[in-house]
């Protein structure tokens, strides 16, 4: 099968105060990177390995020139004969027109803004450098561009949210035509500055969260977009191949600091921090042991609307997850047919604890 | 030295906690120089940790030491050590049978106290020469005149001559010595008689089985003799026999009436081995046991469950290695629809219980849940037949009972007189019936109640403890059944009944307890994914309500660039994290929330 690409670009020109990712500030060293970035992906050269999606992620790949992540994405059609869905992420005060016309018409055919919200409070809040009349002019930017697979990313439970001020995102944003939209809970992350300064006290709480991602569903499913992950939503044929990857637990190859890999059965990945990676030549992995067990399958498929198929399991641990499901399926928060079981979004709010019930005799 | 039964001395050392027993037993030990100074390790006798840490005796125990006195003779002392707590009285009164005297030890500044009387009365019932001995003459408090009087009004017995000491500085202690010999009386029995030894305690050791510590009443036991157990019937082919020294057991060729030893004879089991049966040769047999064996029955209850559902057996073997030590530890498998396997297990009193939980828990590395102690109920069915019932679980639907009745303990307080009302609130509000009071002198007093077990099991002592600035002493002893209003008090969580938190409870508490029950349990739950109602109930009718909220957001949203091992990392801790929880029903019910139910506040 042909695997998934990933290429972690850890620059931004400025850090969110919420961010946890790997990235920095400084970009001087971006030539250097992407040449051992290349040499990198050569090392998978010769292998007959083909892939099928290409994932730029960050950090903020749109502060690169274009030119250089067509290069990478140009090395990547050479080593693994790659074809269809190049995705790149984008700030939309960094994605203009040229930018985005270039990586069109190197075959980019995806493109996800970083949009996070329509309300100007919420984005300083965020720390985010861009406005809401950025993203409206961004969207039409790659529109222009060509890129049909257009994606915003909206964030849920941030400082000041409230449901009129989230709707006012959703319908502004669904506007915008978007074919995907990702709406992800905000988790405050230790170290960030927005747990130093304890920003959850400017949070909506956690019932009013929840409501708000309901909201979230419902909304989005009203402008015609069907949520197919607990953060994911998609018009028809605009869901993410290369994401769906990850949930469907196929193999993917992952380059860059902190770009995680599961490849030929096994889950590895690269130490976080950009310079090191540079020091080492890209050739230092950290290994996390085999990947792929029907545990994790199952934990990830379940993420899924689509959920999980449990057909191929041990008749103990299926009837173990059957008997387990039924108090949610009471309660609205999972759906069973057949030997196919799903989360519904009242179950997606609390995957966690569902999760390690279901699975807890596997 | 050669066996002269008028140079013999059997004795036992008696006083409430804290009143210097085993300090004393230190300097009788040191002074007649059984053991060498670097061999004392503090408090000698009490040799479980336990013990130590609590400051109390729970399992006797005995040394034979020599000692040469003014006279110029020789003399042998067995002392023999009690348990200092009202749980163990029948071990205590099994040891004071085996003496001819008891030194009294009574605190120089806080005179007489509640155990004090009941163990003196015990010692004065077994017909035992008392010789009461002042102890903490040098504490600043002390007041050893004001003493002597107490002992001689309340106990009666002449005391105005008792040797005034100081256990912890070494004072007068040879005094002591003295008046053993000379107060004491020597031991009777006939040599030839046919053998009857009494056993007052045993331990389990693992490569010689059971140790069985005798006092010789009548004849004389020998090694290499074939033995009989009296009540049990059981035989056994002798081993060794010997005396007790401080520090190891030392062999002997024979044990003649009045001596103290031991016996190692293979036994495996020690429920062979009953304290306060009669040890006869199985050759030539004595005709009668001694008199006062009992079996000791429980008086308290509970079901006791290993918090992982796993170490069932292991449980089980460490039940059966405790109760290698201890025959009044009962127990047998009983099964909880809300805990799985475990047993239900008997006691002499709280005390037991805490004891045996503690040295689950700690000897034996166990994360234990524990179920709400209960006593035993005399159930009248309405068919006219009698039932016990120890277990909530078992109790009979209303409408067969005809009558019910629980255990009636008398509870003898001594206290302060400050603390008069306070004391007089905590009994009437735990259903004690007030039976008289009387002034020890100007600043204390005996209280006197009627009290049902039920109400003592739980947190009595502590509740008098706390109202009485620690100030008060208590002793019971059992008095019988009476009628009562009882009524089983069950706790729902999500509309289901769990097992193993109902209890019985006088009727007119039902409610307020159930309250607190169900505040309890609130707090100690954490969220689910569901709301959980939390409900006590009698038969269908519904007393109280608290509801755990449902937790709604537990979800990591974003997808970390394919970084499955985080969230697979997640994921193992939360399955771990639900193991460690009971399932009752669809509720998860961590460990604590059983317990905080057991530590129900008075307030």
């Amino acid at each position: 099968m042909p695997l998934g690409i990933y290429i972690h670009i850890p620059y931004c020109a400025s850090k969110c105060r919420y961010c946890d990712f790997d990235s920095v500030t400084d970009f001087a060293g971006r030539q250097e990177y992407v040449r051992v970035l290349k040499s990198e992906i050569r090392r998978y050269a010769d292998k007959g390995i083909s892939a099928d999606s290409l994932f730029f992620g960050g950090g903020t790949p749109s502060v690169m020139e274009a030119e250089l992540l067509a290069e990478l994405a140009e090395c990547c059609r050479e080593v693994f004969g790659l074809k269809g869905e190049i995705t790149t992420e984008a700030n939309p005060d960094s994605a203009d027109f040229r930018w985005l016309k270039t990586l069109a018409d190197a075959g980019f055919t995806r493109v996800s803004f970083g949009a996070q919200s329509a309300v100007e409070e919420e984005l300083r809040a965020l720390g985010r450098r861009h406005n809401a009349a950025a993203v409206q002019e961004a969207m039409a930017a790659a529109g222009e561009a060509g890129f049909c697979h257009r994606n915003l990313d909206v964030m849920v439970g941030i400082p000041f949210q409230n449901a009129e001020s989230l709707d006012q995102t959703l319908t502004t944003f669904a506007g915008l035509g978007p074919d995907h939209i990702s709406a992800y809970l905000l988790k405050i992350e230790e170290g960030t500055p927005f747990y130093r300064e304890r920003m959850e006290r400017f949070c909506p709480g956690e019932e009013e969260t929840a409501a708000l991602y309901l909201q979230t569903v419902e909304t989005l499913r009203e402008s015609g977009f069907e949520q197919y992950e607990i953060s994911n939503f998609a018009k028809p044929g605009g869901e993410c191949r290369h994401n769906l990857k990850y949930w469907r637990c196929e193999e993917y190859l992952g380059f860059g600091p902190s770009a995680h890999s599961f490849y030929q059965g096994k889950r590895f990945y690269h130490p976080r921090g950009v310079q090191q990676y540079l020091d080492t030549d890209g050739c230092m992995f950290l290994d996390e042991g085999p990947g792929g067990d029907a545990e994790e399958r199952l934990m990830l498929a379940l993420r899924l609307s689509e959920g999980a198929d449990l057909s191929d399991l041990p008749e103990n641990q299926y009837r173990s997850i059957l008997t387990r499901a039924r108090k949610y399926q009471k309660a609205g928060m999972v759906q069973i047919q057949g030997a196919r079981i799903h989360l519904t979004p009242e179950g997606f709010l609390v995957s966690n604890g569902i999760l390690a019930d279901l699975l807890l005799e596997l | 030295m050669a066996y002269q039964q008028d140079h013999i001395r059997n004795f036992c050392i008696i006083a409430h906690i804290d009143h210097g027993k085993s300090t004393l037993a230190d300097r009788i030990l040191e002074q007649t120089s059984a053991v060498a100074l670097r061999d004392m390790e503090e408090q000698l006798l009490d040799n479980m940790d336990i013990e130590r840490e609590r400051g109390i005796t729970i399992k006797a125990r005995a040394v034979k030491v020599n000692y040469h006195a003014d006279n110029g003779e020789d003399y042998v002392f067995n002392l023999i050590d009690t348990p200092g707590h009202v749980d163990f009285n029948y071990e205590v009164s099994r040891s004071l049978a085996a003496c001819e005297g008891a030194v009294l030890v009574v605190d120089a500044s806080q005179g007489i106290e509640a155990q004090t009387l009941g163990n003196t009365y015990l010692a004065v019932d077994h017909g035992l020469e008392v010789l009461p001995v002042v102890n903490k003459i040098d504490l600043p408090a002390a007041d050893p005149e004001r003493v002597c009087h107490e002992i001689e009004d309340i106990i009666g017995i002449p005391a105005m001559d008792a040797p005034r000491i100081s256990a912890k500085q070494g004072i007068n202690i040879h005094e002591v010595l003295e008046r053993i010999v000379t107060d004491i009386p020597a031991p009777k029995g006939d040599p030839k008689a046919p053998l009857q030894a009494l056993i007052f305690d045993s331990y389990y050791d693992s490569y010689r089985g059971v140790i069985v510590y005798i006092r010789v009443k009548e004849g004389t036991l020998r090694k290499d003799s074939r033995i009989r157990m009296m009540a049990t019937g059981a035989e056994f082919d002798v081993v060794e026999i010997g005396c007790l020294g401080a520090t190891n057991l030392v062999p002997c060729d024979e044990l003649k009436a009045g001596e103290v030893g031991y016996i190692a004879a293979s036994i495996k089991n020690i429920a062979d081995t009953r304290v306060g049966d009669t040890v006869t040769d199985a050759l030539a047999p004595a005709a009668e046991p001694l008199p006062g064996y009992r079996k000791v029955n429980p008086m308290v209850f509970c079901g006791i469950y290993p918090a992982d559902g796993a170490k069932y057996p292991d449980l089980r073997e460490a039940l059966e290695k405790l109760q290698l030590n201890d025959a009044s530890l009962s127990f047998e498998p009983e099964t909880s629809v809300a805990l799985g396997f475990g047993f239900r297990c008997g006691f002499l009193g709280l005390l037991h219980l805490e004891i045996i939980q503690e040295r689950l828990e700690r000897e034996f590395n166990l994360d234990l849940i524990t179920t709400a102690p209960s006593v035993i109920y005399r159930i009248t069915l309405t068919d006219g037949s009698v039932v016990f019932i120890d277990n909530p679980t078992n109790y009979p639907d209303p409408s067969v009972i005809q009558l019910a009745e629980e255990p009636i303990v008398r509870a003898d307080i001594i206290s302060p007189v400050d603390f008069v009302g306070n004391i007089m609130d905590l009994c009437t509000g735990r259903r004690g019936e007030f039976k008289n009071m009387q002034y020890l002198d100007e600043t204390r007093v005996e209280l006197h109640y009627e009290i049902p077990l039920n109400e003592i099991i739980y947190d009595f002592f502590d509740a008098l403890k706390s109202r009485t600035k620690g100030y008060a002493s208590f002793d019971y002893s059992f008095l019988g059944y009476r009628p009562s209003k009882l009524v089983k008090l069950d706790i729902l969580l999500n509309g289901e009944v769990v097992d193993a938190l109902s209890f019985i409870v006088f009727e007119e508490r039902a409610y307020a307890r159930g309250r607190k029950i169900c505040e309890k349990l609130k707090d100690n739950i954490p969220r689910q994914l569901f709301e959980v109602p939390v409900q006590a109930a009698i038969g269908g009718k519904i007393i109280a309500r608290e509801t755990v909220k449902a937790m709604r957001k537990d979800v990591l949203a974003k997808c970390y660039g394919g970084d499955i091992t985080r969230k697979k990392k997640l994921l193992e801790k939360q399955k771990e994290g639900k193991k460690r929880m009971r399932q009752l029903g669809s509720v998860e019910v961590p460990q604590q929330a059983f317990m905080a139910v057991l530590k129900l506040d008075d307030d």
